[in-house]
């Protein structure tokens, strides 16, 4: 089934087209939640009401661009509002993570799951815009705009979270040698 | 220490991009179940809705009908009363045909047995106002058979009937008039002869003319079928033209001459040729007709 009849049956409201897309959405949308989210259940729960919203909306969807990134931003859109209610977005905590002096650079043994974790060390106002900037790409100006906050904090924020995760990459590194 | 160095921002975007990017970790597999189960609760109460819905508009289309029926059968009530009381108060007209049938209609109708029972009955009563409107009856009828009517007159003309008669020819002209404009032949008499047969009792108690359009308009108000009201207006009283009448009724020559005139004008006025009612000794200036036949409107103002 291509996209155009997966998106054609989810907007028939076919319960077929809804599990395909589902099953095709569901792991890499979970990914995303994930990176948003500490709470494993949090992200599920994110996952599920991103799905809501999209068999709601699939109406609405205009092919105009990637489906995918329709899909990605409700996702992320869920993802946030589940971190604006859970973590105090802007409660910066002090990084006061001993910095372990590195012998090597940030690499690429380091495990996907290991990385997640160190993302989730920062507090969430960083990586909110750390995922939203690094990872998803979005510029400052989108982002100042969906979390509510002004373009310059956004910045500050992304510098900030990038200092502490290279820290703690050189630091995990230490300690992995 | 170096590789630390060397380590830009722009590096820990690009591995945690390249990393976390694309990551897609199995979701819990009760996790499709779960959606599925939170679909159909949502679902749920819309399906509820649109149940509701077609309730709530059949319900609608219950009460408008409801109240449809009830206005027809409201308005329908309302009619059939108020034709009931109607009739009640004018008398229905197969009650109206009944009498016309039961009196002098159906003797009226047969034109020779008229002529025998018209002068019986002046005779028989002798009472000359009595009389006058039965021939008034008569001459409209005239119309129809012109020389036989006519003959009526002639034959038992006399003075005072004729004098006042005359008066109330000029009212009478008019309803036979206005009947002679409808196609019904059997409706035309009867309105006719009911006038006529109301006209009996004012003549009687006072033969003014003022008395006598309102039973005209009355007696024509009676057909509930065919509502045929005819006002009649006299600017001038009739006076003088009954003292003119009398005088012109002196000599019998004189009295056959005004009854070959009043038939000659109801001729007139039947074939609608112009009236000369001075001919007839009625002198009052002016006499407006107006009546309602259907929707049509017939007035006429007749200069004497």
């Amino acid at each position: 089934m291509t996209e155009a009849e997966l998106i054609a049956g989810c907007q028939r409201a076919d319960t077929k087209a809804q599990k395909l897309l589902y099953e095709r959405f569901a792991p890499q949308m979970y990914g995303v939640c994930l990176r948003y989210l500490k709470n494993e259940m949090d992200a599920e729960e994110a996952l599920l009401n991103g799905f809501m919203k999209i068999y709601q909306y699939i109406g609405k969807f205009e092919a105009k661009g990637s489906f995918e990134g329709w899909v990605r931003r409700i996702m992320v859109n869920e993802a946030l509002g589940f971190l604006r209610k859970k973590e105090p977005l802007h409660l910066a905590i002090e990084d006061n993570h001993v910095q372990v002096a590195s012998t090597g650079g940030a690499d690429q043994e380091l495990a996907e799951n290991e990385l997640l974790e160190l993302l989730m060390t920062l507090p969430a106002g960083y990586r909110a815009v750390f995922n939203l900037y690094a990872i998803e790409g979005y510029a400052h100006k989108e982002i100042a705009d969906m979390l509510g906050i002004t373009e310059g904090t956004s910045k500050s924020q992304l510098s900030k979270a990038r200092a502490m995760l290279q820290r703690r990459l050189t630091g995990k590194e230490a300690i992995a040698v | 220490m170096k590789e630390e160095k060397t380590m830009r921002p722009e590096d820990v975007d690009k591995i945690f991009k390249e990393r976390l990017g694309n990551t897609s970790p199995t979701p819990p597999t009760d996790l499709w179940n779960r959606l599925q189960e939170r679909m159909q609760a949502e679902t749920a109460p819309q399906e509820e809705e649109t149940r509701v819905i077609p309730l709530l508009a059949r319900a609608e289309t219950r009460t408008t009908t409801w109240l449809y029926s009830s206005i027809a059968a409201a308005v329908s009530l309302v009619l059939s009363v108020g034709v009931v009381f109607y009739n009640i108060q004018t008398g229905t007209p197969e009650v109206n045909e009944v009498l016309a049938d039961k009196s002098k209609t159906l003797e009226l109708h047969e034109k020779p047995v008229i002529t025998a029972e018209a002068p019986e009955m002046t005779a028989d009563a002798g009472a000359t106002t009595e009389k006058a409107p039965k021939e008034n009856n008569l001459i409209p009828q005239a119309t129809d058979a012109a020389p036989a009517a006519s003959n009526i007159t002639e034959a038992d003309a006399k003075p005072n009937a004729v004098a006042k008669a005359t008066p109330k020819v000029a009212h009478l002209k008019p309803a036979k008039a206005i009947a002679a404009n409808k196609p019904k032949a059997t409706v035309q008499p009867a309105v006719a002869y009911k006038a006529s047969e109301r006209a009996e009792e004012p003549a009687v108690a006072a033969p003014q003319p003022a008395v006598q359009p309102a039973s005209l308009a009355r007696a024509a108000a009676n057909l509930n079928a065919e509502p045929v009201e005819i006002i009649i207006k006299r600017s001038a009283a009739s006076p003088p033209a009954m003292a003119s009448a009398e005088e012109a009724s002196k000599g019998l020559d004189k009295k056959a001459k005004l009854a070959k005139n009043i038939f000659k004008q109801v001729r007139n006025l039947a074939s609608g040729e112009n009236v000369e009612l001075s001919e007839v000794g009625i002198n009052a200036d002016k006499v407006a007709l107006s009546t309602h036949i259907g929707k049509q409107k017939f007035s006429k103002v007749i200069n004497l």
